[in-house]
């Protein structure tokens, strides 16, 4: 389990998460979204160490990522954004690095390789943006990591290869591991995150599970305009409405329009969700 | 329960992986210092060919100017291609992530760019050193002789006499200031370290000159009594001196891995 108290982090004047706390539990693959800006990207450099909160703490089972001991290390794999080259094969990095995370599995690295259609004896430093990224994801899936955090996983990735990253994340990480995903193409991991942390400007607006979301916000796709509809967006087909859920059945959580909502109706989901 | 300050097996996992990468990475540059010679004596002799003179590859002259070319090339070039990546944005977050404590990483970092690869490539500086006298009557000198050049031996000021443990000593200490450079600086390491190391020994002789201007000039300097026990001590000042800045060096090294951030 992560425990995140009243965190707080700023670029020089500019604060960019303020009183941030909640819980990421294992087992979970988490969706972090949020608007450019917001600081994705920051609160996964804070969990995993690379910068120190300057306000509040995280403690990831009786461990302080800033801290960066050796055994809170081997438990977590952070892959960022921008993919760096490494001057080797990606078989022989596999199998030098690999040896750091004790639970690093190399058939399962082999295996995701293959599912991603990648040559294992390609240079890495000869690699396309898209193929580093999917050779980076495949070592980070196959170290088994109880910490995974994927910082705009797929960036970079063509559509089959999108399909074959839910396919690796579902398939592939330990089932108790916290599996923290920042995105903006939510389409891409949709069916694959729950719960969903959706962050603001200082805040978190949500931290939900699908099942409270359908609970709390229903997601309608007739063709009946609903008056109490939060949210509104026509879509191939028909239309998807979101209104607050006074009972009935929703449909599908639409990730994309969740989001919209949200970002619309701040101070209702906020008191919707943080009750 | 492995200890989270330091594990020999892990230490031993980093060190192992650290010099592979390394030597994978720049095994072309490092190959090319350790033919510094060949390619002077090749220069050189070229050179006389053309004037009509006949092969020369330059005897001792080549030699110490292939030395000195090596040694500046092994200090200033390969802590920033081994170490070069820890600071920079892409890459260095990968390095600070890897499973290893802080006193495995600056261990391993130390012994991999000031003792293990620079040893190395002087071995092999000298293999090739000695494989050109047997091979050119015109290379001179005897085989595995360290160059006559002064400033190359750490020439002690009492009686001249050379002290290759001083030249060591002096060795490691370059290494670890082009070391820090790389550590310290995101982008153009060894430029901005050697203008570093410019500014300073332009400010440290300011400092020496305005010290002899307030003891007057009336006498001789070489008279006074501090300045002459240090002419007459000067291994023993000069050991004391390089230990303690290799000591400060290593330090702020230390503090530069403790709080990197990207």
């Amino acid at each position: 389990m992560i425990q995140i108290k009243d965190l707080a982090f700023s670029y020089g004047k500019k604060m960019v998460l303020s009183n941030i706390s909640m819980t990421l539990e294992e087992g979970r693959i988490y969706g972090l979204l949020g608007e450019n800006g917001v600081g994705k990207t920051t609160l996964l450099n804070l969990l995993s160490g690379i910068k120190a909160p300057q306000c509040g703490s995280i403690d990831a089972d009786s461990y302080k990522p800033y801290d960066r001991k050796p055994g809170f290390l081997s438990q977590l794999y952070f892959l960022p954004d921008e993919s760096h080259k490494e001057y080797m094969s990606a078989y022989d990095y596999a199998r030098g690095y690999g040896a750091f995370w004790p639970c690093f599995d190399m058939g399962k690295f082999l295996d995701l390789m293959r599912i991603f259609e990648m040559d294992t004896q390609q240079r890495m430093d000869q690699m396309s943006t898209g193929q580093l990224k999917k050779t980076w994801l495949s070592f980070a899936i196959a170290c088994q990591t109880k910490y995974l955090l994927l910082d705009e996983p797929t960036n970079g990735l063509d559509i089959p290869s999108k399909a074959q990253f839910r396919k690796a994340v579902t398939g592939y990480t330990r089932e108790d591991s916290i599996v923290v995903i920042s995105t903006h193409q939510v389409k891409d991991l949709e069916n694959i995150i729950d719960p969903i942390i959706i962050l603001d400007t200082r805040e978190v607006l949500m931290n939900a599970t699908i099942e409270e979301i359908e609970s709390k916000l229903y997601f309608d796709y007739g063709n009946e305009l609903l008056p109490e509809a939060l949210y509104r967006e026509m879509i191939p087909g028909g239309m998807i409405q979101v209104a607050v859920n006074s009972g009935r059945e929703s449909g599908r959580v639409n990730i994309e329009a969740l989001f919209n909502t949200v970002h619309q109706c701040k101070e209702l989901i906020k008191e919707l969700f943080n009750k | 329960m492995k200890s989270q300050v330091f594990n020999i097996k892990r230490f031993g996992l980093l060190l192992k992986t650290e010099l592979m990468t390394g030597l994978k990475k720049n095994w072309i540059s490092l190959l090319l210092i350790c033919l510094i010679e060949v390619i002077v004596v090749l220069t050189i002799g070229t050179f006389f060919l053309i004037l009509g003179q006949g092969w020369n590859c330059g005897g001792e002259v080549s030699r110490t100017i292939a030395a000195v070319i090596f040694l500046a090339c092994l200090v200033m070039i390969v802590p920033a291609k081994l170490y070069g990546h820890v600071n920079n944005r892409e890459s260095g977050p990968s390095y600070l992530m890897l499973p290893a404590s802080r006193l495995e990483k600056f261990i391993s970092m130390i012994l991999v760019s000031v003792i293990i690869i620079p040893v190395a490539a002087t071995g092999i500086f000298a293999g090739i050193d000695a494989l050109l006298r047997l091979l050119d009557p015109t290379a001179g000198g005897q085989i595995l002789r360290i160059p006559n050049a002064a400033f190359l031996t750490g020439l002690s000021m009492d009686g001249a006499t050379m002290n290759p443990a001083l030249f060591i000593d002096d060795l490691i200490q370059s290494l670890l200031i082009f070391l820090f450079g790389t550590v310290f600086f995101r982008s153009a390491k060894v430029p901005k370290t050697v203008l570093c190391l410019v500014v300073i020994g332009q400010i440290v002789s300011f400092i020496a000159l305005g010290g002899v201007a307030i003891m007057g000039f009336d006498t001789n300097p070489l008279d006074r009594p501090m300045i002459r026990f240090f002419l007459d001590h000067t291994a023993l000042t000069d050991t004391i001196s390089d230990t303690l800045t290799n000591i400060g060096l290593l330090v702020c090294i230390w503090f530069k891995l403790k709080t990197l951030k990207f």
